[in-house]
């Protein structure tokens, strides 16, 4: 099973893996999540995160999961990320990790390429979208 | 040969259904009945209107929107297609554990 580490700023991290524990009634196996604090150093992070994915790592990779490219978080693990066991993307929202938590069995590569997509396609106007007039709640 | 007995022997089990709990399919229902379906070797397929979409994805289910009384129409088929269209049946008509 493919391993999946949550990196993001503050507690955005444990909120989504609360939002997926409550919808999954249960909690998900081999994955794990670290806040990104600006008042801790942040050189400090690179070893938690190295140890996390190692010890997240069972033989089928990791995914990471960070929440905006270009910030902290992910600048962090753009230095962790060679060789390319552990594979990164970044722009997590709850419709991704939900995929990736419910596609175990797949393998990195096709891991990562489901998660971008159902994460892309559940970014939409809500107002444009023809299901809004058969729903009543 | 054996590969075309078994193919005669099975067909697709079709089944329209009416979601009762109050708050339609959102996440946890779908979370369930994607987890439910996604322990059968059967091909499983929910339709409703013009949408065909996977059971055993919970985001697909998510995607269909189904709201409280819409009805949907369940494709099973597959060596455990009765099972699997009964155990679907009854996770539906006990509106996914929830109270109302």
């Amino acid at each position: 099973m493919v391993g999946i580490l949550l990196v993001t700023h503050g507690e955005i991290g444990l909120a989504l893996y609360n939002s997926a524990i409550h919808i999954l009634g249960k909690e998900p196996s081999n994955i794990d999540y670290i806040s990104i604090n600006s008042n801790i150093d942040i050189n400090s992070y690179e070893k938690t995160i190295q140890d996390k994915l190692t010890s997240l790592d069972n033989g089928k990779g990791v995914l990471v999961m960070s929440d905006m490219y270009g910030a902290t978080p992910t600048n962090i693990l753009k230095k962790l990320i060679y060789p390319r066991k552990y594979e990164v993307i970044t722009g997590i929202n709850l419709p991704m990790l939900m995929q990736a938590l419910t596609s175990r069995t797949l393998s990195l590569d096709d891991l990562i390429k489901i998660c971008l997509k159902y994460g892309k396609e559940n970014i939409f106007n809500v107002n444009n979208d023809d299901k809004n007039t058969n729903t009543n709640n | 040969m054996v590969k075309k007995i078994f193919l005669m022997l099975t067909m697709m089990i079709k089944t329209q259904i009416q979601i009762i709990n109050k708050l339609g399919l959102h996440a946890r229902p779908s979370s369930k009945l994607a987890e439910l379906c996604g322990q059968y070797s059967s091909k499983i397929w929910i339709l409703k209107d013009d949408k065909k979409i996977s059971a055993k994805n919970m985001i697909d289910i998510l995607m269909l929107a189904v709201a409280h009384k819409s009805k949907i129409t369940i494709l099973v088929e597959g060596n455990d297609e009765k099972e699997a269209t009964n155990q679907i049946k009854k996770l539906i008509m006990s509106r996914f554990g929830e109270e109302e």
